[in-house]
């Protein structure tokens, strides 16, 4: 009987002195989810965008969109307070300070704000002003996310870049497909074929009026017609150190072999 | 008199033989010097033969000698040669070596070598730097006292070969100066 009288004062002291005690920092929990609300996809903005497979080009704009999530939640007093000084004490029994799910429908169907989710999720003031009010008595959770639609762009020119040289220009197709010959373009851009002998290969540079794409192409993967008509075109020149274009012409199994052993020393 | 003007005319008749003359014309003409292909396929086959140590390939045509050692590949031109073949010793070594050089020795017009290693399966496959080279020794294995020795046998491969590659070069349009000083 004693004990129970103990247990029901320690009770009593315990609930008084919350209620009188100031908390300092009160911190609060997501609750039970009183709302959820997928906007549907916003435009944002849109962007072009080249890019390069083997020797086909593709050019096409993306419209970028963006879907907002937001999830209301019963704002709840955290179980876990911190201390602050020595005034600040947590109670189990009144820790759980729940605001009805009621009050929120009001906000959402009558609402004094008037507004439906889905015109906030379009006007971002407009939202960011009721997110604000909504934060006083619920926890809102939002994210968002990006998500694109991509359209061909036909008929756009772009041009080849050759070590930074414009040698040539494409134009796309109707599905924003445009294909480029590697050893055309390079035999227009009067490099001399020892630079890729000797150089780092070749930087491919393509450039669109609002994109760019560019490629490295190694030795190995500049095409053997390139060579061969460089062999012919500069056969005079080559000549002209006739031991070596014979003992390279004797050693090498293709045109290629034969640059490379003809400027490698 | 009738049997001794028959014997006269039977021993002209011998001597005019149109068959017997020509043989003996044969026999004093020289052998006839070797052609392009022929010299070179000579070079292939003695250099091969007579560099006893190490294991050559040795391809060749119009002027050109490939040769795949172990660890190297060279090429050598022989319009490039820069006369005479020499004949060399070198120290510590009782090989005799036949060295060409070539022109242009910093060029390597004439004469190029490269490395071969893992990474171009031992000069099987065409990967890798050629870089110059200024001569190509053409080794001749174990002459002993070969200097000045005319008799010795050894000796006269070195300068069979020498004369061969000579030969070849001067096939091949490597000019020497015709001036003197």
């Amino acid at each position: 009987m004693r004990y129970h009288i103990y247990f029901f004062m320690l009770l009593l002291i315990a609930v008084t002195g919350c209620t009188t005690t100031k908390v300092q920092n009160v911190r609060y929990e997501k609750g039970q989810l009183l709302k959820h609300e997928v906007s549907d996809p916003v435009y944002t903005s849109s962007t072009q965008k080249l890019s390069l497979s083997g020797n086909q080009l593709t050019l096409e704009q993306l419209n970028n969109y963006t879907t907002k999530e937001i999830r209301i939640y019963e704002k709840v007093q955290s179980t876990n307070l911190k201390r602050e000084g020595t005034t600040v004490t947590d109670s189990p029994f009144l820790a759980i300070i729940g605001t009805p799910g009621a009050l929120l429908i009001d906000v959402f169907s009558f609402g004094a704000l008037g507004v439906t989710s889905e015109i906030w999720l379009k006007d971002t003031n407009e939202w960011e002003t009721v997110k604000e009010k909504l934060e006083n008595d619920f926890i809102v959770d939002e994210t968002s996310k990006r998500s694109y639609k991509s359209l061909p762009l036909a008929g756009s020119n772009i041009d080849v870049f050759i070590n930074n040289a414009r040698v040539d220009s494409v134009t796309t197709d109707a599905s924003g497909n445009a294909s480029f010959n590697l050893a055309n373009i390079l035999n227009r851009s009067n490099l001399h074929p020892k630079q890729f002998i000797t150089n780092k290969g070749v930087n491919l540079e393509f450039r669109s009026e609002q994109a760019k794409t560019s490629k490295k192409v190694s030795n190995k993967n500049i095409p053997e017609s390139y060579f061969a008509s460089q062999f012919e075109k500069r056969r005079a020149e080559l000549e002209t150190r006739k031991g070596r274009y014979e003992n390279c012409s004797f050693i090498a199994n293709s045109k290629r072999e034969f640059f490379e052993c003809f400027y490698q020393s | 008199m009738i049997i001794k003007k028959l014997t006269a005319v039977l021993v002209l008749l011998t001597l005019s033989n149109p068959s017997f003359s020509q043989a003996e014309q044969q026999e004093k003409k020289p052998l006839p010097k070797a052609t392009k292909s022929q010299i070179s396929d000579w070079i292939a086959q003695h250099a091969v033969a007579w560099d006893e140590g190490t294991k050559l390939e040795i391809s060749g045509d119009d002027c050109r000698l490939q040769i795949n050692r172990d660890n190297t590949s060279s090429i050598m031109n022989f319009s490039g040669i820069l006369f005479p073949v020499e004949i060399i010793a070198k120290q510590n070594s009782k090989h005799a070596y036949v060295r060409v050089r070539f022109k242009d020795r910093y060029s390597g017009d004439y004469g190029m070598k490269k490395a071969c290693n893992a990474q171009n399966d031992f000069c099987k496959k065409n990967v890798g730097k050629w870089s110059p080279i200024s001569y190509f020794d053409f080794k001749v294995t174990d002459v002993v006292n070969y200097i000045g020795m005319d008799r010795d046998l050894n000796h006269s491969k070195s300068r069979k070969l020498a004369r061969a590659l000579t030969h070849y070069a001067k096939l091949c349009n490597a000019t020497d100066y015709e001036f003197t000083f």
